[in-house]
Formats: structure tokens, C-alpha cells, sequence
């Protein structure tokens, strides 16, 4: 397998917690500290409430009243003071370690190997980097406040009331218990119930996203009643689901405030027979009243705080998974001490290309595939010259491209580039040297020339206008109602396949680089373009090593060398001429192509 | 259900909500009913300790009259009471199980409220948005049609059903608060109350406020979430160029502005939250002093104290709730707005027409100086003459932007009718005149990019009618030459293709997509640049079945390549809007035109 998530490198959920957290630890311990604080504050108010009964209004006298007003004053800013800041730093706690997270995952995925994008869908990646990471920032931060307010909260009205009347505060402990065993079981029921509902939310995100994205297609089947009934159902589904949901929580919030009342009513009862016997008096009977009905809510919140803690295991397991995989392809110690990291190049030791490739007794296997799809196998490219891979759709003609580009690394053998190993300079100086033209082109969000500019920022506009000239597409830039600066849209979808494959290759051309490859770069222009662009490739592959991988045999039959893909492996290679007396398999793929047209006739 | 499918329209927000309202308000007004009982519910306990203290263990004579001492005396009298305490704890608990069964039911029909009504908003919503026409879409994005789908009907469930009642819940208990407040001592609730409006209007003020930054931060995270999308799509073209630094840093810069938008707003709710907070703790404090000046002076009881505290208490929470919860009323209103947009906007009448073909099949399909232009444009489509006969397998041949795309638009009538000139018949009527869903059934067709549906291949191949037997689906795969490729899947054709199975290749959907037609057994077949993505070799496979097997079939096979045209009865070449030439291929082949051109330019290489 080609990711080394070897076991000593899968870290446990708490380690990544820790670490995550290192950079801000002595801000967490100032945050939680303040947080005890407050909460501890927060049970000793209602004591002023006590002293207020039993000294003022039972001894009918206003003799402290001032001092009591001043502690109170003190108590209160005092509490505010430490909640202000540690809902402050809790606050940047989560912004900090989500940007952290954030970063650290792009940072990685960009170094990975092409495998892992092609095993992993993008919009499982998407979330790992969007959204796991903000679940892990808010659980550091607010989970773990909510854990530490609760419980100091709970702890010290607990002890106060020990302190108070051990009697009464054992009848009232039962009652937490109590609570948090009904937290504990309705919290698992809602959990599982609200997976299904998340579920069944993003199956019908996905009924809406299909039917808007392929509107065409509902249209041209007319199938507008079966989607409306498939969606209805998904949709009662949904309503099932979340009605249960509903009835477990009301439940749950029906029996707490019962167990709330149960608190107040063993206060009363007990509590009042304590007083009526002179063992308690009334202040103290108050204090334990706001004590037994603010006791529950805590519990409750601890509960469901922990579930949820447990719960984003996952979301750390994913991150975890993304950022120690490691790359197939990376650049050894030596290579990046002469020719620099990506984000620091030390372009002075870069030497230029001249452009002669060769594959040297190459193996190769895709990491995720189980045949070996080059065995033993040697070409050398002098520089200018022009290989062209031709066979079936899915074929596997992207291969020695992908070596090329060092995309992957050979299992054996190796790829020479001006007679030097490929991995003797680093990837960053190979690509500043490549050119590549794609068959699905991706332009980026911005504007045309936003678009060309990406090969070389400093180009200016004639450079742009050259580059469009060479690929024939000025004039279709040109009849934009707003030139080069049209959107090139959300992945360039307000212009056409066919468009966005010429933008794509005036992109490459602007480049100037000294390998170009084209793949399939114009299966979607039609036929008079493709021949104006392909005299353009004729000047433009001048002097450079060009690789074009075509399933239209007419654009290479004036190719150097012809390499013919047949299920994943080189069945033939030659010159045009020499396949074609060869009779073999380009020959029928070539014959083929033309010969139901001269059946036609 | 009928009166979902039709064209009705809202003219404000309000007839909008009313309508999606219909079948869950009931729910919604018994549930605020009934929070009214858990609200009285809960204020009675405060009510019962003040008695208990003063008439129970104090020695505070009972009154005559009031409601509290006749519950006393039906009780059986303080005496009684003080000897078997428990009653209290027993008359405490029955008011609670009064209220958890008030609580539970209302909080269960606000719940079924909540579903019935964000089904129905979800129903109304996608049965408006799968009969939207073609060209609406192309006015709108995707993208934020999809969010007025979701998080917007979310908005709308969250408003009405935590907001809405919520609102009333916190307006009951404020009210019921200091109705008992004033009960006990109107001068102290007065000073009490003095407090409210500071703080409502102060967190309307400040959440109205918030609300914008938070607006902007969620643009700014939209930003950053789209930057990792496009660097995730664009991996290869990023590499190639060797930009990974510069995403990166870009990518830096935009998550670190929005880290610095948090933070402040962070700080803003930090310092919102403590001053609201001292604010209310020095109310709390100054009831305190105040009622104990006024127990010291003789006209206040402990109990009533303790009591008027504990509803003093129950105040703070809902004061400031209620400031964030008008603010957010008016959040909602956006949202309805934007679904208002697209339940306002025209859904074709799928039904409404002649479903009458009658018998005429020669023509079977005719264009009679057609133009046509999108809103705005110059004419893509000029003068445009050309029939079908029933059986005949028609070619259009031209290039990107000859317009040849919008010749099936029109045909399916996924055009805006607007900007047509001319007249397109079928069967010799105005393809206006029938009824959309029918007169689309006559037709299958397959588009250059191809849409496939979440399922298995062979439920995708089945999806125009699900009576096609898996016979008929096989074959039609074969026909396709589908099946050879699909065999070496593990789970032949019942394989699962998009986000949940594997992802195919452009040539494999377009093989799935033939297949699709063919099994649907229509009429009329348009193929829409369709073999595009085929290699020679396939391709000619399945156009011997298409003109050798299904030679009956009315096919219109629209390309830039020859080879898929030659063998058609008739060939239009498409050249800028316009036609220039017409005939069989060996017809336009013997005449010098841009036919001529294209075959060279494609055999010669």
C-alpha cells in the first residue's frame, strides 16, 4: 500500500487533543481556572439571599447593610471578571485551533501523491478540512468550558450543601443521580436517532441536488411525478425520524422538570419538618431551594456534554487519517537542501532543461491497481521530439505522463530526465518545466485572464493575446461580451467544454515550458478548430519535447514515436509508418476509424 | 396534492408562510396554548414556598380571602398541614405532573408542527423546482437554488418553530412573572421591572448589530470552503504549474481573515454577555436589599420575600432572550423571501395541452424558418428550414457554436419560447399546442455530458418507466456496447455509479445514457453529440446496431464528426446559426463546400 499510516503513527483521540492544544496551554489553564471561578461565585450568591433572611428580616434590623452591599458588589464583578475572560479565551480558543487545523490540513493535502485524490472523493476531503475541523475547535474550547462550568457548578453547591445539612443533602444527591441516569439513557436514544435524521437530511439534499443539476435530463425523461414521489417519501421519512426524535426530547424534559419538582418537594418536606423542629431556619431552607431546583440543569448539561465528546472521536479519527498520510513522492533530505522546499525555492541553484527524456528499465504498478502496467520498460525521447500515445478510452494512456510528471515514482528503473534521474532535483523544479493541457480542463474561479495569467502572473496583455492567437481562440475570447475578463465561472462552467479546453491551452502555451503535454486536449473543439490548433502545435511542439495522448488517431500520425495502449500495458510502438506495415494493433485501430466511412461511400 | 402542481402565486411573505402553514399551524396554536399551562405551572412553586414559609412554618395569620389561603383550608388548614408536611411535597409534585404532561404534549405537537410543516415546505418546494423550465435554470445558479432548498426551509422551520413559539413562551413567562410579582408588592415589581426595557432594547440593538458581522464571517468561511474545493478539483493543474505555495498562501490569508472576523465577534458577544449580565446581577441585588428594607420595615413577609426572588430570578433569562429573539424574527424573513422567489417563479404545465398526435408522419418533424436568439443575444439559430420524416435517420453536422445544440433544445422545448421566430411542427401541429410531458415522451435524448441518477447502472437504464424488464435492460446494454465493459464490474449491471459507487468515465456514462434511450422505446431518437467521448472503435459499434437494428427507429444524430453522420439518409450542415448545405454524404461530398473540408481535414489527418 503506498499511505504509511504505519500503527506507531496513528495517534489516540486524547494525544491529538493535547497536541492540538500545546500552543495555547497556558491560556487553557488561565480560561479553565477563571471558569471555576465563576461558577464557584455563582453558587455562593444565593448564600446572601441566606443572610439576608436570617440576620435582616428575622432580627428586623439593617445594621450590616452597607458591608452587604459591598461584598455583593465584590462577589459579582468578581464573577463577571473571570466569566468575561474565560468566555474570551474560550472564544479564541476555537477560532485559534480551527485556523490551526485548518491550515495544517491544507498544508498537507497538497504535498499527498495523486493516489490519495484519486481514492478519496473530493468532497470527503472537503469536510475533513471544513468540517472536522471546526467540530474538533468547538470541543476544545466550548465542550470543554461547558464541562468545566457545569461541574465546578455542581460541585460547589454539592458541597455547600453538605456543609449546610448533610441530612438533606443526601435525599437531593439521589435526585442528581437520578437525572444523570435518565440523561444517560435518553442522550443514547437521540443519538441514535438524530444519525438517522442526518441521514435522511443529506438524502434529500441529494434528491434536490440531483434534480437541479440534471434538470435537463428529468426533463427530457420526464420523469418530473417519479422524482416527486420519490422525494415525498424521503421526506416522510424524514418527518418519522424527527417526530421521534421530537417525543424522546419532550420526554426527557417532561421527566426532568419532574425530578426538579421531586427536589424541591423532598426540600420542603424534610427541610420544613427540620425547620418546624428549630434544626434549620427559613434563610437556609431558601438557599437549598435554589440549590435543589438549579442542580438539575447542570447534570443535564455535563450529560450531554460528555456524549458529545465521545461523539467526535470520528472527526479526529478523520483528521488523523489525512495528515499522517504521507506522500509516495517526496523530495529527500539532499535534494531539498540544494533546491529548496516549495515554500522556500532557492532558485539560483536551478538549473535550465534542455528536454531529453528517457524511461530507463521502468516498473510500475498503481498503488491502488494489482498488474504491473509498464514491466522492464526503456524509451529514450531525445529533446524536440513529439510521443504520442494512442488507444481505447480507459486504456491507461496516462501512464508515462504521470511518470513524467512524477505524479508517482516507478516501482523500478528509473525516469531520466537530461540524463539525470528524475528524483535527483526536486518536483518543484520539474513542474516550473512542464506544461499540461488536461482532457477535463479545470480553470479556477476568476476571470479569463485571471485563468492565463495562473502560468505566468506577470504576463502582460499582448503576451495573453499571443497566447490565445497560438490556440486559435482569440477570436472566441474576443466575442465574450466582456473579453478576458469574463468569469471563467465556478470550476469555468459559464463557458463550454470545448472553450475551456482552448483557455486551458493557451494556459500551457503561456507557460513556455520545455516538456508539453496535451491530453486529449481537444476531444471537445470540433474539427475545423482542432486543425487550426494543431498547426499551432506543430510551431508550438518545436524544439520542445511534447507528449499528446489522443483516441483521434488524425492528430498524431506525424508523431516521432507512437506508443499504442492496449488494457493497461504497451502493446506496440514505432513511427506511423512502421505500425501501420506492421499490421498490428494501432494498424486495425487505424483502418477502423477510417474504414466505415469509405464503407459509407 | 393538485393544488401543489399549479401555478399559484404569493404576493408577500405572509401568504407564502400561510400556505406552507397549512395542516401544522393547529399543532402550532394547541402547542402555544399549552405552553401557557407549562408557564403557570411553573410559576406556581415560588407561590407555594412563599405560604409554606409564612403560613406553615412562620406564624403569619391566613387570610380570608384569596386563592392561596382557600387552597390551605381545602388542604384542611395550616394546622393540618404543619402536623403532615408531606402534603405540601405531594401537592408541589401533582402540580409538576400537571405540567411535565402539559410539557410533554407541547413540546411533542410543536415537534410534529415543526415536520408537517418543513415536508410540506420541502414537497411544495421540489415539486416547484423539478417543473421549473430549462431556460430558468439557466438564469439561476445551481448552487443557490440548492441553498434556498435547504438551509433556507431550515430558517423558515427554525423561525416558526423555536423562534415563533419561543417568542410566546418568553412574553407568557414575562407577563405571568410579574403579574405575580405585582401581586406580592406592585412598588417593588415596579423597580423591578424598570430593568426590562433596558436590557430588551439593548440586545435587540446589539443582535441586530451582530447579526451583519455574523452574515459577513459566514461569506468569508464560504470563501475559504471554496478555496479548498477549487484546490482539490484543480490538484493536477496546480501541480503541473508548480502553485501549491501560492494556493497555500492565498488559502492562509483568507482563513486568517475570517479567524480575525471570530475573534471579534467573540469579543463583542463577551462583552455583550458580562454587561448585560452586571447589568441584571445588580438587579438582582438591589430586589434583594430592597425587599429586605421592606421585610425590616414590616411590609413585606420572609415568604413573600423568597417568593417575589425566586420569580425575580425566572425574569433574567427570558428579558434577554426576548431582544435576540425579535432580532432574529426579522433574519427569517430573508429566507422566506428567497423561497418565495422560486415558489413564484413559472413552472411549466406539464399537462396542459393536446395530447392528440394525430396520424401525420411525413413530415414527422419540421422547422420552418426558424430563429432563434437567448435573451439579449445575437442570433444563434438563422432561418433555419428542415424536416424529419417518420423512420429517416437525420444528421446535423457543424461546428462549436454552429448552434446545433439548440436544434434538440427546440425540439424538446427546453427553449424559451420568447425568442423563437418560425414555427416548429410535429406531426404536423405546433409543438406548443401539446401537452410538455407527453409530446417529451416521443423523444429520447442523449446528451454530450450525460446525467446520470444515484442507483445502479441497470436502474438508470430503466429510469424513463420502471416496467422495462431486465431483458430488455441487458439488451439495450448490448446495443450500447454497455455490457461488455459493465460485465467486469464485480456487480454487473447492478453496479452503483455516482457519489455512492464508482465513478465512470465520459465514454461509459454516454454508453449508459444510449442504452437509457433505447430501452425507454420511444419515438423519435436525438442524439446530442452523444458519442463523443467513444473511441473509434466503439462508437462504430453501436451506430451498426443503431442503423442496422433499429433501422425503423426516426433517429436525428447531431455531431462534428463525419463518421457519425455519413450513414445518415440526410445530412444538414450547420455552419453559424445557418444551413448551408443539405444532402447524403456522398451528395455533399462530390460538391466543394465545408462539408468537403471537414472530411478532408478528418481522413487525411
Amino acid at each position: 500500500m503506498s499511505f504509511r499510516h504505519a500503527d506507531k503513527k496513528k495517534r489516540g483521540t486524547l494525544r491529538t487533543i493535547l497536541q492540538i492544544g500545546k500552543p495555547y496551554a497556558f491560556r487553557m489553564i488561565i480560561m479553565i481556572t477563571a471558569g471555576f471561578l465563576c461558577s464557584a461565585c455563582d453558587s455562593i450568591l444565593p448564600l446572601f439571599n441566606r443572610y439576608a433572611i436570617d440576620h435582616f428580616i428575622a432580627e428586623k434590623t439593617l445594621d450590616t447593610l452597607g458591608l452587604f452591599i459591598a461584598a455583593y458588589i465584590g462577589v459579582l464583578i468578581f464573577q463577571k471578571a473571570n466569566d468575561f475572560t474565560s468566555a474570551l479565551l474560550c472564544g479564541q480558543l476555537e477560532v485559534s485551533v480551527n485556523r490551526d487545523l485548518r491550515n495544517a490540513s491544507f498544508a498537507h493535502f497538497r504535498k499527498l501523491s495523486l493516489s490519495y485524490f484519486n481514492k478519496n472523493s473530493v468532497g470527503a476531503i472537503h469536510s475533513r478540512v471544513m468540517s472536522d475541523t471546526s467540530k474538533i475547535g468547538e470541543t476544545v474550547s466550548w465542550k470543554l468550558m461547558d464541562i468545566v462550568w457545569n461541574g465546578s457548578y455542581l460541585v460547589s453547591i454539592l458541597v455547600n450543601m453538605a456543609i449546610i445539612s448533610p441530612r438533606l443533602f443526601i435525599v437531593i444527591f439521589a435526585l442528581v443521580v437520578l437525572a444523570a441516569l435518565l440523561a444517560v439513557i435518553f442522550q443514547q436514544k437521540l443519538i441514535r436517532v438524530n444519525r438517522l435524521i442526518r441521514q435522511q437530511n443529506s438524502v434529500i439534499t441529494g434528491d434536490f441536488n440531483q434534480t437541479i443539476t440534471g434538470i435537463r435530463a428529468v426533463k427530457s425523461l420526464v420523469i418530473e411525478d417519479k422524482t416527486e414521489k420519490e422525494f415525498f417519501s424521503d421526506t416522510e421519512i424524514m418527518k418519522k425520524h424527527s417526530v421521534r426524535a421530537g417525543r424522546y426530547s419532550a420526554m426527557f424534559s417532561a421527566a426532568v422538570s419532574l425530578i426538579s419538582a421531586a427536589a424541591l418537594a423532598a426540600v420542603l418536606w424534610r427541610g420544613g419538618m427540620m425547620t418546624l423542629e428549630g434544626v434549620m431556619i427559613i434563610g437556609t431552607l431558601s438557599v437549598f431551594m435554589s440549590y435543589a431546583l438549579g442542580m438539575i440543569e447542570p447534570v443535564q448539561n455535563i450529560v450531554k456534554t460528555v456524549s458529545e465528546f465521545t461523539a467526535i472521536q470520528a472527526n479526529i479519527e478523520r483528521y488523523n487519517e489525512l495528515i499522517s498520510t504521507e506522500s509516495d513522492v517526496t523530495d529527500s533530505a539532499e535534494i531539498i537542501e540544494r533546491y529548496g522546499t516549495e515554500e522556500a525555492p532557492r532558485l539560483e541553484n536551478w538549473e535550465p532543461m534542455h528536454g531529453d527524456v528517457e524511461f530507463d528499465r521502468v516498473t510500475f504498478t498503481y498503488p491502488d491497481g494489482d498488474s504491473e502496467v509498464l514491466t522492464d520498460f526503456s524509451l529514450k525521447i531525445p529533446k524536440g521530439s513529439m510521443v504520442a500515445v494512442v488507444g481505447e478510452t480507459g486504456a491507461g494512456k496516462t501512464t508515462l505522463v504521470n511518470l513524467v510528471c512524477r505524479f508517482y515514482e516507478p516501482d523500478s528503473g528509473r525516469v531520466l530526465i537530461d540524463g539525470r534521474d528524475i528524483r535527483e532535483r526536486s518536483a518543484a523544479w520539474l513542474h516550473s518545466h512542464i506544461g499540461y493541457v488536461l482532457q477535463t480542463p479545470h480553470l479556477f474561479s476568476g476571470t479569463i485572464r485571471d485563468n492565463l495569467r495562473y502560468a505566468k502572473p506577470d504576463a502582460t496583455d499582448e503576451e495573453i493575446h499571443a497566447a490565445l492567437e497560438a490556440v486559435s481562440a482569440l477570436d472566441i475570447v474576443e466575442h465574450l461580451e466582456n473579453g478576458l475578463d469574463t468569469p471563467a465561472g465556478e470550476g469555468g462552467n459559464s463557458l463550454s467544454t470545448g472553450q475551456k479546453q482552448l483557455i486551458s491551452f493557451a494556459r500551457a502555451v503561456l507557460s513556455d515550458p520545455d516538456i508539453l503535454i496535451l491530453d486529449e486536449a481537444t476531444s471537445s473543439v470540433d474539427t475545423i478548430t482542432e486543425k487550426r490548433i494543431q498547426s499551432a502545435i506543430k510551431s508550438l511542439t518545436e524544439g520542445r519535447t511534447s507528449f499528446v495522448i489522443a483516441h483521434r488517431l488524425s492528430t498524431i500520425v506525424g508523431a516521432d514515436m507512437i506508443i499504442a495502449v492496449l488494457d493497461g500495458k504497451i502493446a506496440e510502438q514505432g513511427t506511423h509508418r512502421e505500425l501501420m506495415e506492421k499490421k498490428g494493433y494501432y494498424y486495425s485501430l487505424y483502418t477502423r476509424q477510417h474504414e466505415d466511412i469509405d464503407k459509407v461511400l | 396534492m393538485k393544488s401543489r402542481k399549479s401555478n399559484e402565486r404569493f404576493p408577500t411573505g405572509m401568504s407564502l408562510l400561510r400556505y406552507e402553514l397549512k395542516g401544522s399551524t393547529v399543532f402550532f396554536v394547541l402547542g402555544m396554548i399549552l405552553s401557557a399551562v407549562v408557564a403557570l405551572a411553573d410559576l406556581v412553586s415560588p407561590r407555594v414556598v412563599s405560604c409554606v414559609i409564612d403560613y406553615i412554618l412562620g406564624s403569619e395569620p391566613l387570610p380570608r380571602t384569596g386563592i392561596e389561603p382557600d387552597v390551605i383550608r381545602w388542604l384542611g388548614g395550616a394546622e393540618r398541614i404543619r402536623n403532615e408536611l408531606y402534603i405540601t411535597a405531594l401537592f408541589v409534585i401533582g402540580i409538576a405532573l400537571v405540567g411535565a404532561l402539559s410539557r410533554y404534549t407541547q413540546k411533542l405537537l410543536n415537534s410534529i408542527g415543526a415536520e408537517r410543516l418543513v415536508r410540506r415546505m420541502r414537497n411544495t418546494l421540489f415539486s416547484r423546482v423539478d417543473r421549473l423550465s430549462v431556460p430558468w435554470y439557466g438564469q439561476n445558479s445551481t448552487g443557490d437554488i440548492l441553498q434556498r432548498c435547504t438551509s433556507d426551509v431550515e430558517t423558515v422551520k427554525n423561525f416558526v418553530s423555536n423562534q415563533l413559539t419561543s417568542f410566546v413562551r418568553i412574553v407568557l413567562l414575562i407577563g405571568l412573572s410579574l403579574y405575580f410579582m405585582v401581586r406580592i408588592d406592585p412598588m417593588l415589581s415596579l423597580i423591578a421591572g424598570a430593568f426590562i426595557p433596558v436590557i430588551v432594547i439593548a440586545s435587540l440593538i446589539f443582535h441586530r448589530k451582530i447579526g451583519e458581522i455574523f452574515m459577513q464571517a459566514d461569506i468569508q468561511e464560504g470563501k475559504v470552503s471554496a478555496t479548498v474545493q477549487e484546490n482539490l478539483t484543480g490538484i493536477r493543474v496546480i501541480r503541473a504549474f508548480g502553485k501549491e505555495e501560492r494556493e497555500y498562501r492565498q488559502f492562509v490569508e483568507k482563513n486568517d481573515v475570517y479567524t480575525k472576523m471570530w475573534i471579534r465577534i467573540m469579543r463583542m458577544l463577551s462583552v455583550f454577555w458580562q454587561v448585560t449580565d452586571i447589568i441584571s446581577g445588580l438587579q438582582v441585588m438591589l430586589v434583594v436589599i430592597l425587599g429586605t428594607v421592606f421585610c425590616v420595615d414590616g411590609g413585606l413577609t420572609a415568604g413573600n420575600y423568597v417568593a417575589f426572588i425566586s420569580y425575580n430570578a425566572m425574569l433574567v433569562w427570558p428579558v434577554r432572550e426576548l431582544g435576540r429573539t425579535i432580532a432574529d424574527l426579522s433574519r427569517a424573513g430573508v429566507s422566506i423571501e428567497r423561497i418565495r422567489y422560486i415558489m413564484n417563479s413559472k413552472a411549466e404545465e406539464l399537462s396542459r395541452g393536446s395530447r392528440d398526435f394525430g396520424t401525420q408522419e411525413h413530415p414527422l418533424i419540421q422547422f420552418s424558418d426558424v430563429s432563434y436568439s437567448y435573451t439579449g443575444d445575437s442570433e444563434v439559430l438563422k432561418h433555419i428550414d428542415l424536416y424529419v420524416d417518420k423512420g429517416e435517420k437525420v444528421g446535423i453536422i457543424g461546428g462549436t457554436g454552429s448552434g446545433k445544440s439548440t436544434i434538440t433544445d427546440l425540439i424538446m422545448r427546453m427553449c424559451d419560447e420568447s425568442g423563437l421566430k418560425g414555427t416548429v411542427t410535429y406531426r404536423g401541429r405546433n409543438i406548443s399546442e401539446y401537452a410538455p410531458a407527453e409530446y417529451r415522451k416521443r423523444f429520447a435524448r442523449i446528451l454530450q455530458e450525460p446525467f446520470l441518477f444515484s442507483g445502479t447502472i441497470a436502474e438508470n437504464i430503466r429510469i424513463s418507466d420502471s416496467g422495462i424488464t431486465d431483458e430488455q435492460v441487458r439488451e439495450a446494454a448490448r446495443d450500447a456496447e454497455l455490457l461488455p465493459t459493465v460485465e467486469k464490474f464485480t456487480d454487473g449491471l447492478g453496479t452503483f455509479v455516482g457519489e455512492r459507487g464508482v465513478t465512470l468515465s465520459g465514454g461509459q456514462k454516454q454508453r449508459t445514457a444510449i442504452a437509457a434511450a433505447l430501452a425507454a422505446d420511444r419515438e423519435v431518437l436525438l442524439f446530442d453529440d452523444a458519442f463523443s467521448a467513444l473511441d473509434a472503435q466503439t462508437e462504430a459499434a453501436v451506430r451498426k446496431n443503431i442503423f442496422g437494428k433499429l433501422a425503423g427507429r426516426t433517429a436525428v444524430i447531431i455531431s462534428h464528426r463525419i463518421n457519425t453522420v455519413a450513414g445518415c439518409d440526410r445530412i444538414y450542415v450547420l455552419d453559424k446559426g445557418e444551413i448551408a448545405d443539405v444532402g447524403t454524404h456522398s451528395e455533399l461530398i462530390s460538391r466543394k463546400g465545408i462539408y468537403r473540408d471537414i472530411y478532408e481535414l478528418q481522413t487525411r489527418g
